[in-house]
Formats: C-alpha cells, structure tokens, sequence
C-alpha cells in the first residue's frame, strides 16, 4: 500500500494550502494532535467557514462601543429622573475600574467565542477522520472513525447564507459504532466530500488488494 | 461609632461586596474554561497554542486585579 498509495494521495493533495486562521488546511505542516500514530498524515484540517465568525464579531464591535452610547443615556437619565450619584462616580478609580470589568466580560465572550471556532475541528488523515466537539466552559469531545469504515458521504447546504458564501454540513455514515458524523458549516463542502470519498476509496482498494 | 456610617456607605459597601462576589463567580468559571482550552490545547498543537494559553493566563490576572481594584473604590 506505500508508494502506490503515497503516489495517490498525492494526485488528490497535490500541495499545502491554508494558513493557521484559515477555516481549510490542505496538508498543513505546523500541525500536529496529541494521539496522532506514527506515520500517521493530517491530509485535511478543516473547521466552520470563517463568515460563520461574523455574530460574534459584530456583537463585540457593538459591545465595545456601548459603554460610550450608554454613558450619555445613563446620564440624560439621571438628569431627567434628578437621582444624584455624584458621591459614587466622583470617587477615584469609580470609572477605570468599571470599564476595565466591563472589558473584561467583553473580551472573555470573544475569547471563547474565537476559541469555540478554534477548536471545533475536523481532521482527516491518511487512517481516520476525527471530530473535536468543543464548547467553552461546557463539552469537550473527540470522536473518530477509520476512513476504511466510511460508507457514505453526504454534502448538505441549506439556507441563504450557506449557498451564498459557499459553506454546508458534511454528514459521514460510517459501519463503526458511532454511525453519524456531522462536519458542520464546513467551506467548500463539494471539495471536502470529494476528498474524503476519494480517499476512502484509496483505502478501501489497497484493503481489498491485500 | 455607628452613627458615622450613613445609608449611602453601606448602599456602596453592599454593591461592592455584590460585585466582588459575581467577579469570584466568574472567575471560577473563567478558570475552568482556562482548564478545558489547556486540555484542548495540548491534544491539538497548532502555531496559536502558545499564544491561547497567555491569554487565558492575562484573563485570569485581570479578574483577580479587578477584584482588588474593586476594594479600592
């Protein structure tokens, strides 16, 4: 299965592509998980497209700006309803102090918010096909199957947005004991499929060469 | 002694002591998440790992900072 193999494999990946932020990784170099085998080659790295980030980034941008909008209302309010709180806001640090926990919650929300795109990934590599489902302060799971155990693979793009920007669901049957995998929100999911069934394919020939 | 205390210090002293405690809270929650994105860190090795694990660590200073700042108003 070697060279004939390798040979294969590398008229399907033919060169490496994606940078460390990108939502697709052909054959990424820099990349490495903690029970790869030896001789064991990450051919596919992939997570959600990145316009999938687009909520999150739009709401730390407004969440950012708020304070400054909220400080004249507050303001105006107080005036209006003559509730004097100068004793408290004149106090040293009051003001730095509040800002500084306020950017603090802001800027854990997109910590976690990058982290969950960061780490929700799907690899694909020259034995199995792995799924790392990771919520912050919530779940963390891996699941995998051989790529000798794929038996249908099902691309699905639903919506307005995913047909636009090119993004979709993989599902992955396969005969092992978790039956589903879902590849969510994937980009160029046509690719991906094509890959993953070529590859099994490959897999499943020098099996039955053997 | 406890004339000099008026309603308004205590009012003070009271939202402090309040968000002092939501600041804990979340902090713990903030640790644990720190926990969970070292344990995917280390199973998953790409070019950001490092740069992940100091942030986390930056947040975590930062809540403990705000908790002490928080006492000095």
């Amino acid at each position: 299965m070697g060279i004939e193999f390798e040979r294969k494999v590398s008229e399907i990946f033919p060169k490496s592509k994606g940078g460390t932020l990108s939502a697709m990784q052909v054959s990424p170099k820099s990349f490495h998980f903690g029970t790869q085998n030896k001789g064991e080659t990450v051919f596919l790295l992939t997570r959600a497209a990145a316009i999938t980030n687009f909520g999150w980034i739009v709401a730390t941008i407004l969440l950012c700006i708020l304070p400054f909008i909220a400080g004249s209302i507050i303001t105006g309010a107080l005036l209006f309803f003559r509730i004097d709180i100068t004793d408290i806001v004149t106090r040293p640090l009051f003001i730095p102090v509040t800002l500084f926990i306020y950017f603090i919650l802001v800027g854990t929300y997109a910590f976690s918010a990058f982290t969950k795109w960061y780490f929700n990934i799907y690899i694909v590599t020259s034995e199995r096909i792995l799924d790392y489902d990771y919520v912050p302060f919530g779940k963390y799971k891996i699941s995998e199957a051989s790529l000798k155990n794929i038996e249908d693979v099902t691309q699905r793009q639903i919506g307005v947005f995913p047909n636009i920007f090119n993004y979709g669901d993989i599902i992955i049957q396969t005969a092992g004991e978790r039956t589903q995998f879902h590849f969510d929100k994937t980009p160029n999911p046509s690719y991906l499929r094509d890959k993953i069934t070529d590859l099994a394919d490959i897999l499943k020939q020098g099996k039955s060469n053997d | 002694m406890i004339n000099d205390i008026s309603g308004n210090q205590i009012l003070i002293w009271g939202v402090k002591a309040l968000v002092i405690l939501l600041l804990v809270v979340f902090l713990f929650f903030t640790f644990a998440g720190f926990q969970q994105a070292r344990l995917v860190n280390s199973a998953v090795k790409t070019k950001l790992s490092g740069l992940i694990n100091l942030i986390g660590i930056l947040f975590l200073i930062s809540i403990v900072v705000s908790i002490f700042l928080v006492t000095l108003i």
